[in-house]
């Protein structure tokens, strides 16, 4: 075997509070299309024996919506409606409205029955060895821009306790959102039980020293943990991927959902990108002409990747390790013909020798003995480090973050362990809610949102709500007078991370 | 998301503006600080926090402070850059050098008088660039074009 190949992914959405929200249809629209899809592919590959193992982090938000009752009724009539709407429209030839129905059909299907425990399906594949669940950051904190030690410590303590919660285990890897560095972030998650982390290459490419196989062994880095790299030839490569990556694939603009439903867009993409003209110009989209490109372009890419391994092994004498990570949405949300290139590249890659998939233990155990760096700090953002968390149109979610967390930490002090102030249940209570929001606030989600046109105003006022109801319970807490509704209303506001103890913050 | 590592451009609004905040957000949260976070290889995002009674003392004296933020190395103390910022506004920024440690201080010049430190960062450390990539310790003195304000003192 000529090289290795690890394939991350990455399941995040924002957290997107307790009331509907048109920000909803991001998370209906990642179930349908990405994350049922994609734990189906992998279930099909493990009872087709095929042994293309992948690492998976699934954050604490992300289970956390798809845990709660009511939205997964909200989700339900949401697909019900889509389907009904698809079966309403007058039947257009090739207008590909059956192929959607069935998708919406599956996803209604599986909020029905117990196939949308998409935790449990990945602890499931875990167990069999198909998968290696990698823990995820409490609430997807961008690290970096977290300047408390203790917070970014209790993002990752509170994380690694929520996969032992959640999945009956520890967690061996460690996901950083944003793939975000910088020198402390070694040594807390070393100090929070974690062995390995993913850097984006210029983290090694810039390291010191620079180790001698650049992005393409893993590392010991600062505090002990292991670094894997992304190989930046892969992020190049894929970036010419996508949903517009060939004219057969579905064009995501065009939606006839306003039409033929409710008035608003449902995913219900009935043209193809084509290769000219007005959207109204476009051809209809032929499901398994798009399927077929897929797979094509997931034929070339495995070459590219085999071919691109052996030249490494080559350079470096050694066995590469390659590895690329991805957020998992990509494949389904935001390129619909996503999961079938990846169900054909992991076949086609394990059916060959030279970038055979592998998990991060296993090229751990069969890398030469891992060189000792300090990485340059870094984020897989553009730019490569933290530009679009600040930007003058978004910086201003940064100084809330720190603000609740600096309070948090008081909070902690006064009523923690080695304080002389006992909280009661109620302000215990309290002060887990005051937890939990302060990490939510934390979020990187708010200042990529805040910096996007279309949904700054919903990303402004759902971190104002998050400050009002931690600031409401401080005050409160502040007084010892913690009022139960505004208790009952912070915590259906922050329904997270459910064994989050505030001490974390002492 | 793609993160090659490209030259560092400059903020669209170097000097401060006026950001619209959604309603419902505090102003402050009560603790004095100056916060400094280096963007990338070449800029910093700053922003601080005075008490409004501090802050309106300031501004009503009536005399002639011109507010400045100073950039030092903290390995030497040695200051590196003044430039002038808005108070009022709570946020800069400022470019320093890629691989050293800084810190920042926020104060008062007043002419022909010591500078007044009003609030002081923690250090922090801009990340390598590629156009840096090759130099293993920067110059200590930020090249001329970069000086906006006046050249540094000297100790």
């Amino acid at each position: 075997m000529a090289g290795a190949f690890t394939l991350v992914l990455s399941m995040h959405r924002p957290w997107l509070g307790a009331d509907p929200c048109p920000e909803d249809e991001w998370l209906l629209a990642s179930l349908a299309g990405c994350y049922l899809p994609l734990v189906d592919l992998l279930e099909r590959l493990r009872e087709d024996g095929v042994r293309a193992p992948v690492a998976v982090a699934i954050s604490p938000t992300l289970t956390a919506m798809l845990d709660d009752p009511v939205r997964r009724a909200r989700l339900h009539r949401a697909l019900a409606d889509r389907e009904a709407a698809c079966s309403r429209a007058p039947d257009r030839p090739g207008e590909a409205l059956s192929f959607h129905r069935e998708r919406f059909k599956a996803a209604r299907l599986a909020l029905e029955g117990s196939a949308c425990d998409i935790p449990g399906r990945l602890r499931a594949l875990e167990e069999d060895g198909c998968i290696d669940l990698l823990a995820c950051a409490a609430t997807n904190a961008l690290l970096p821009l977290l300047p408390q030690p203790k917070a970014l410590q209790a993002q990752l303590r509170l994380a690694a306790a929520e996969h032992r919660r959640r999945f009956r285990g520890a967690a061996a890897g460690l996901w950083l959102p944003e793939c975000g560095w910088d020198r402390r972030v070694g040594p807390a998650a070393a100090e929070a039980g974690f062995e390995y982390v993913f850097l984006e290459h210029h983290a090694l490419e810039r390291a010191r020293p620079r180790p001698r196989c650049g992005a393409y062994a893993p590392v010991r880095a600062t505090g002990g943990v292991f670094a894997f790299a992304r190989d930046p030839e892969l992020v190049r490569a894929a970036a010419r991927l996508g949903p517009y990556a060939h004219p057969d694939y579905a064009e995501l603009a065009f939606d006839v959902g306003p039409e033929i439903g409710d008035g608003r867009p449902m995913g219900l993409h009935t043209r193809k990108v084509g290769t000219k003209g007005t959207l109204a110009d476009k051809p209809p989209y032929e499901p398994a002409a798009a399927r077929a490109a897929a797979e094509t372009q997931a034929e070339e890419f495995a070459q590219a990747i085999e071919a691109r391994a052996a030249r490494l092994a080559l350079e470096l004498r050694t066995r590469p390790a390659l590895t690329a990570a991805f957020e998992a949405e990509l494949f389904g949300h935001e390129w619909l013909e996503g999961p079938y290139f990846l169900e054909r590249l992991l076949r086609r890659l394990a059916a060959g020798t030279n970038a055979q998939p592998k998990l991060p233990e296993w090229v751990l155990a069969h890398a030469p003995e891992a060189e000792e760096v300090e990485p340059e700090c870094s984020t897989w953002g553009p730019g490569g480090y933290l530009d679009p968390w600040l930007r003058d149109e978004n910086a201003w979610v940064v100084p809330h973050a720190h603000g609740l967390t600096e309070r948090m930490l008081e909070l902690a002090a006064r009523f923690g362990p080695k304080a002389e102030a006992y909280p009661s249940p109620l302000e215990e209570r309290a002060l887990d809610a005051c937890a939990r929001l302060t990490a939510l606030a934390q979020a990187s989600d708010w200042g990529l949102l805040a910096g996007s046109r279309r949904q700054a105003s919903w990303a402004g006022e759902s971190l104002a709500k998050l400050v009002s109801s931690f600031l409401t319970l401080r005050g409160q807490l502040e007084e010892r007078a913690v009022d139960a509704d505004a208790l009952a209303k912070a915590e259906r506001a922050s329904r997270i991370l459910p064994d989050a103890d505030f001490r974390v913050y002492a | 998301m793609d993160a090659e590592f490209r030259r560092s451009l400059p903020p669209l609004h170097p000097e401060p503006h006026a950001v619209p905040q959604p309603a419902g957000l505090p102003p402050g949260y009560g603790h004095e600080k100056l916060v400094a976070l280096p963007r990338d290889s070449r800029w910093v995002w700053l922003y601080w926090e005075m008490a409004p009674a501090k802050l309106a003392r300031i501004l009503g004296q009536g005399k002639i402070l011109q507010p400045e933020l100073h950039l030092a190395l903290a390995e030497t103390r040695k200051p590196v850059k003044e430039q002038g910022c808005y108070l009022e506004a709570s946020t800069a920024w400022i470019e320093a050098l890629p691989g050293e440690t800084f810190y920042v201080e926020l104060g008062l010049a007043d002419f022909g008088r010591p500078f007044t430190v009003l609030l002081r960062s923690e250090p922090f450390r801009m990340p390598w660039g590629d156009e840096l990539r090759e130099r293993t310790r920067p110059s200590l003195e930020l090249p001329d074009e970069l000086k906006r304000v006046k050249p540094p003192k000297s100790e």
